[in-house]
């Protein structure tokens, strides 16, 4: 049977590899990695961050846009 | 003593002149409540992710300053009165978190860069105001 298929490749923290510490709402360059076409936040699963970064990528998001900085996700 | 981030977005029909009345008014606002104004930046404007009370862009300005919840009080309580301040938004910047102030890129979707961003011509002014104790 092949497993390839589903075994999914390793994903690391980007900032755990980087050694980041904080992350900067006013970072706009970085956060757009993290955010959906429509604005949403990209889940753990898929941006592969620890859970501690996934959180404060989070919260830096909604800071952003909080401050217009990044758009409210789109409604359906 | 806590540090504190605060941002403000002023209207973008609002002259240069004005401007800087606002923002010597603000940091009137922190000096009187007994916080000290660490850094002081201008980003000049730039465009909204979203309309804020019918712009579409606006000046961002930033301070960063040592000082406790009264200054956060009476500043949010002067930000919401004056009419050219659009949005605002204070937060205490965490440990890891190096000082240095990154303008976001203008630019939409661009993808994983550094941390520079400082090039940009609209950029008015920046300055570093006297080290807290
Ligand atoms: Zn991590």
């Amino acid at each position: 049977m092949e497993k390839g298929r589903f075994t999914q490749r390793k994903k690391n923290c980007r900032f755990c590899t980087d050694k980041i510490k904080y992350v900067d709402y006013k970072d706009t360059s970085l956060l757009r990695n993290f955010v959906t076409e429509r604005g949403k936040i990209v889940p753990r699963r898929i941006s592969g961050n620890c859970a501690s970064h996934q959180r404060d990528v989070g919260q830096a998001i909604k800071r952003a846009r909080s401050i217009a900085l990044l758009a409210f996700a789109e409604e359906r | 003593m806590q540090l504190y981030e605060s941002i403000f977005i002023v209207r973008p029909t609002v002259t240069e002149e004005e401007v800087t009345k606002v923002v010597e008014k603000m940091k009137g606002v922190v000096e009187k409540n007994g916080g000290t104004l660490l850094q002081t930046e201008n980003w000049g404007k730039r465009k909204l992710a979203y309309e804020v009370e019918k712009e579409k862009k606006g000046t961002y300005i930033i301070f960063r300053f040592k000082g406790d919840g009264k200054v956060i009080n009476d500043l949010e309580h002067n930000y919401r009165m004056e009419d050219s301040i659009i949005k605002f938004l204070t937060v205490k910047p965490s440990k890891g978190d190096s000082g240095t102030l990154v303008m976001p890129s203008a630019d939409e979707g661009r993808p994983f860069r550094s941390r520079s961003g400082h090039d940009r011509e609209d950029r008015r002014w920046s300055e570093s105001g006297k080290k807290a104790d």
